[in-house]
């Protein structure tokens, strides 16, 4: 009776020792860059009323479509690629104009492993942007504030809009 | 009435009250085991077992101990963890292989010193380790690319405190059995920045907590009981003298 008692306490233990197991990986998995937009004057966070469109170069996807009063958007980063072209084109449909930026963003690319069963994912380090814009009047400037693309989610460049637009 | 019920009240606390003191006279005092009991070894079942049955991490693992008064067993385990493990839907690869330790104490619940013993207790753990890992197919989703990367001998270190329940029992004269189930609490870990382990030696699977265990093949030689002291030598030189 003692002995089929330690071998059932025994079995139940090397069971649930072998058998614990499950996958953890982290759901909050999307890395991406985060581009808000602000009032140059103001320096509050502002909603762009036009549809903004981005796309960058060296691949034929749209990296955001159709955008309509967003404070923020979030832009995935190549994985490979030492920089990345990113275009930002704001359309306004009623007053028939088109406003532009291209940003070229410098970047260290950092691969994240997580675990075998998890999807390895490609964090950033941003180390320097440029930018160009076709319209002077539409876009202010635009600044870096966090280099960190991970996926904490933060806020990393503001692009600050002058107030008539 | 009330003086009937109030007799009845009186008879039955009288009665009992002799039962009571006759099993209290009856109960005997657990004798006190000695200071210094002595040292067991013991040796990890669970982990071969978990590297026979092809489980995702295993580790080798022995310890000592010392008993006092076959209540406190301050101890050490030292172990050998291992996981060579690559991913059930894609080729992402981890290696790790390395030594680690821990310290602590099991408090023995109970009372008599009958050869069966309850356990509780507190450890902390420590190793230091390096790790590998690799993705041979990291595929960029939107730049159409694809590359890889591999590293090698990350360095990685964890503390951690466990907390233990278990017990264990006499087989035959010094050779033990016991088994004990463990909450790990992570106390710190420094990782690579490329990315975390998936096992920490002796740990377990990465996370601030997680559980384990382990089935231990005791080698106890300890002795609960006080030698008698022998009088009759005593007296027998007494004699010899006069």
């Amino acid at each position: 009776m003692r002995i089929r008692s330690i071998i059932s306490a025994l079995a139940f233990v090397a069971l649930f020792i072998v058998g614990c197991d499950s996958i953890d990986c982290t759901i909050n998995n999307v890395v991406a860059l985060n581009i808000a937009f602000y009032d140059s004057e103001t320096k509050k966070e502002v909603s762009i009323t036009d549809t903004l469109n981005v796309t960058a170069e060296g691949t034929d996807s749209v990296l955001y479509n159709r955008g309509i009063k967003v404070k923020n958007i979030d832009v995935p980063l190549s994985y490979w690629l030492d920089a990345d072209t990113l275009t930002l084109d704001f359309y306004n449909i009623a007053s028939d104009t088109h406003h532009s930026v291209t940003m070229q963003v410098n970047k260290e690319n950092i691969p994240h492993y997580e675990s075998p069963d998890c999807p390895t994912t490609m964090f950033h380090q941003i180390q320097s942007i440029s930018y160009t814009t076709t319209t002077t009047n539409y876009v202010d400037s635009v600044v870096l504030v966090n280099p960190s693309v991970n996926y904490n989610g933060q806020e990393n460049i503001r692009v600050y809009l002058h107030p008539a637009s | 009435m009330v003086k009937r019920t109030f007799a009845y009240i009186c008879i039955l606390l009288l009665s009992l009250t002799p039962i009571g003191s006759k099993a209290k006279e009856k109960k005997e005092p657990i004798p006190k085991a000695p200071l210094f009991c002595g040292v067991a070894v013991f040796a990890d079942l669970a982990g071969p077992t978990m590297k026979a049955v092809g489980a995702r991490f295993d580790q080798l693992e022995v310890g000592a101990r010392l008993n006092f008064r076959d209540h406190f067993f301050p101890l050490c385990e030292l172990g050998i963890g291992e996981s060579d493990r690559e991913g059930q839907e894609n080729q992402n690869k981890f290696h790790t292989r390395a030594p680690y330790f821990r310290v602590g104490m099991d408090y023995n619940f109970n009372k008599k010193h009958n050869g069966n013993r309850f356990m509780g207790g507190l450890r902390y753990g420590f190793s230091s380790f390096k790790y590998d890992f690799e993705d041979p197919a990291f595929t960029d989703p939107i730049w159409p690319s694809t590359g890889s990367f591999k590293f090698n001998n990350q360095q990685g270190q964890a503390h951690w405190l466990e907390f233990s329940l278990g017990c264990e029992t006499k087989i035959w004269s010094f050779i033990r059995l016991g088994w004990n189930l463990r909450f790990k609490a992570r106390l710190k870990q420094n990782i690579s920045d490329y990315g975390e382990p998936y096992y920490i030696p002796g740990y377990g699977k990465k996370g601030s907590s997680t559980f384990g265990g382990t089935v231990n093949l005791i080698f106890d030689v300890s002795r609960t009981t006080k030698k008698k002291k022998n009088n009759t030598i005593n007296i027998e030189n007494i004699l010899k003298h006069e």
